[in-house]
């Protein structure tokens, strides 16, 4: 079962990094089209500025996601070192379970809050394409997240995994 | 106050800071019995990363990936080495003029350090320079990356403070020349007390050819800096144009970067902003938290009853940020930090870009300094150095860059002359 579990969350881990290396390489073009048509033929895209925020947020949540499945998740680990070793083990499991469930509340919440009927019905003023979709990123992300930090807290020798390159 | 005390408490036992900084404001909506705005959570941390000023981070990280993939400090070098190679300790100068150049191109100082490191370290050693001052002026060049502009803590802070990067990025120009000259000085002395190897040019084939060579990559700070100065172009445009420039000289100039080596950039650049944008966000929302809790007016109430000069607030906000910088990553201390302490720094009439500049600078001491700066553990690894002869090695440069920081607090006019001048 926890096999299974594994396989499940390194398969997320390689969407999210995959995911990451197309936003990063679709927000580059979308910025570079943009001055280059801007300043070299007067004629900007007129959508470029708002489409490469949004594809900035998403990345940043699912980047954040990979960040926490691959333990890069910056932190002051100066206590941790300094235990010794069956107190710093305990310790980073009950800040393992308090950041569970500190995701699994944001989960709650943000599912509550994309489900609004004011939230489906929201379009972007540039572009006039629903927002739902860019929102959802960040909840599904937190999912992710959620996801991550469970297989964490259920896997004890469970350690970075690094990167997990397509 | 519970909301601050969950926060520090939950910071230094190790909780990400992600992570922190979420549980500080859920803490903070409890208690003061807010839960009707958690569902608001999310759209609060879509809000915080919805600006354009944001879109300049990737665009810059992507330019310091692109140019490090295409050796780009090693053509440096032999191009500062063309300048400062002959004189009497010369590679130590190679390296920090290396460092100078390279700073305005990568923006990171642990990139920077990293790299230098390799290439530095190695050909001082070798030339019969001691291996803990190498690496020490390596560690102390690496610090110009983010003062120098376009430099990545400038626009953070320009973004979390709401102020005009292009401004910030003009600020760090003197304080970032002040910063070489004290650091020059220190090869200087060391030069004399100690003595350094005699200056020696590297065997160059054709000095011209290394001049272009190396001079080349410096096309793409100026054009950016340029472009911001004259006003044509918006610091995320800027961002946008050096990446294209850094994009044409790996692929079609240098022929160092390839097309499957893209995926694994833009894969560094995704990973690299995640971790900044995502604290953005948060800290982002536990600053709104704070503000509600009425924390920065404290903190002003505060430190007005230690002081009311504006001076001894900056010496103590050094002091602070030195002191958390030591525990915590520098980018991470400055979105932390930015949102309190900005209020009380304007009650004491300081200007905000002139701030920028002093926090930027105490920042960056953390990342050369024990417990756990990143910088020293780099150039330890690197060298095979032990931590305490390293930083024995690196006292000299600290305390060069400690005067610089008090001279920058004592002149404002260092880091607001230009702005001023250029009508930022």
């Amino acid at each position: 079962m926890l096999k299974i579990i594994n396989e499940i969350d390194g398969l997320i881990g390689k969407l999210e990094y995959g995911l990451l290396i197309l936003l990063v390489s679709c927000l580059t073009v979308i910025l570079s089209a943009q001055v280059v048509l801007r300043s070299f033929f007067s004629s900007p895209i007129f959508w470029a500025e708002e489409v490469a925020v949004q594809i900035l947020i998403s990345a940043t949540f699912i980047g954040v996601s990979y960040l926490l499945y691959s333990g890069k998740l910056v932190r002051v680990d100066f206590i941790l070192t300094v235990l010794k070793a069956p107190y710093a083990v305990w310790l980073d499991k009950i800040l393992e379970l308090v950041a569970l469930v500190v995701l699994a509340v944001l989960c709650y919440y943000a599912t509550e809050w994309i489900l609004r009927p004011e939230i489906k019905v929201d379009v972007s003023p540039t572009t006039q394409l629903p927002r739902w979709y860019n929102y959802a990123v960040l909840v599904v992300s937190f999912y992710f997240m959620s996801w991550h930090q469970f297989v964490k807290v259920i896997c004890p020798t469970k350690i970075a995994q690094g990167e997990a390159p397509l | 106050m519970i909301t601050t005390l969950s926060f520090f408490v939950a910071l230094l036992i190790g909780l990400p800071i992600f992570i922190t900084l979420l549980l500080g404001t859920l803490v903070f909506l409890m208690q003061a019995d807010l839960a009707v705005l958690m569902s608001d959570l999310t759209i609060q941390l879509y809000g915080s990363l919805n600006q354009n000023g944001l879109l300049a981070i990737p665009l810059f990280m992507l330019v310091g990936e692109l140019m490090n993939k295409g050796g780009l400090t090693s053509r440096l070098m032999n191009a500062a080495d063309v300048f400062v190679g002959g004189f009497k300790g010369g590679l130590a100068y190679v390296n920090l003029l290396t460092n100078a150049m390279a700073a305005s191109i990568l923006g990171s100082a642990t990139a920077q350090i990293s790299v230098m490191s390799r290439l530095m370290v190695p050909t001082m050693v070798e030339k019969g320079y001691k291996k803990e001052f190498s690496s020490a002026v390596t560690m102390a060049g690496g610090l110009l990356g983010p003062i120098i502009p376009p430099s990545m803590l400038m626009i953070i802070y320009g973004v979390v403070a709401y102020q005009p990067i292009s401004a910030l990025f003009i600020a760090g120009i003197l304080p970032g020349i002040l910063i070489v000259v004290g650091f020059a000085v220190v090869i200087f002395i060391t030069g004399i007390v100690s003595g350094l190897p005699s200056g020696e040019h590297l065997k160059h084939r054709n000095v011209r050819q290394e001049l272009i060579s190396g001079l080349l990559p410096g096309a793409i700070p100026l054009v950016v800096i340029i472009c911001i100065i004259a006003g044509v172009m918006t610091p995320t445009e800027a961002g946008a144009i050096a990446s294209i420039m850094a994009f044409i000289m790996g692929f079609f100039v240098y022929r160092t970067i390839s097309i499957k080596d893209l995926p694994g950039i833009f894969g560094a650049v995704g990973i690299n902003t995640a971790t900044i944008t995502g604290l953005i966000a948060t800290a982002s929302v536990f600053g709104w938290a704070l503000s509600f809790e009425g924390v920065p007016d404290m903190l002003v109430e505060w430190i007005s009853g230690i002081t009311t000069s504006p001076l001894l607030f900056l010496m103590l906000v050094y002091v602070l940020v030195i002191l958390l910088g030591m525990f915590l990553e520098s980018i991470s201390v400055m979105i932390v930090i930015v949102p309190i302490i900005l209020p009380a720094a304007l009650s004491f009439g300081i200007d905000p870009i002139h701030f920028g500049v002093i926090i930027s600078l105490a920042t960056l001491v953390g990342l050369v300094t024990p417990p756990v700066g990143p910088g020293l553990y780099i150039a330890m690894t690197s060298a095979n150095l032990p931590m305490g002869s390293l930083f024995k090695a690196m006292i000299p440069f600290l305390l060069a860059m400690f005067i610089c920081m008090l001279i920058i607090a004592v002149f404002p006019s260092i880091s607001l002359w230009l702005p001023g001048m250029m009508g930022k």
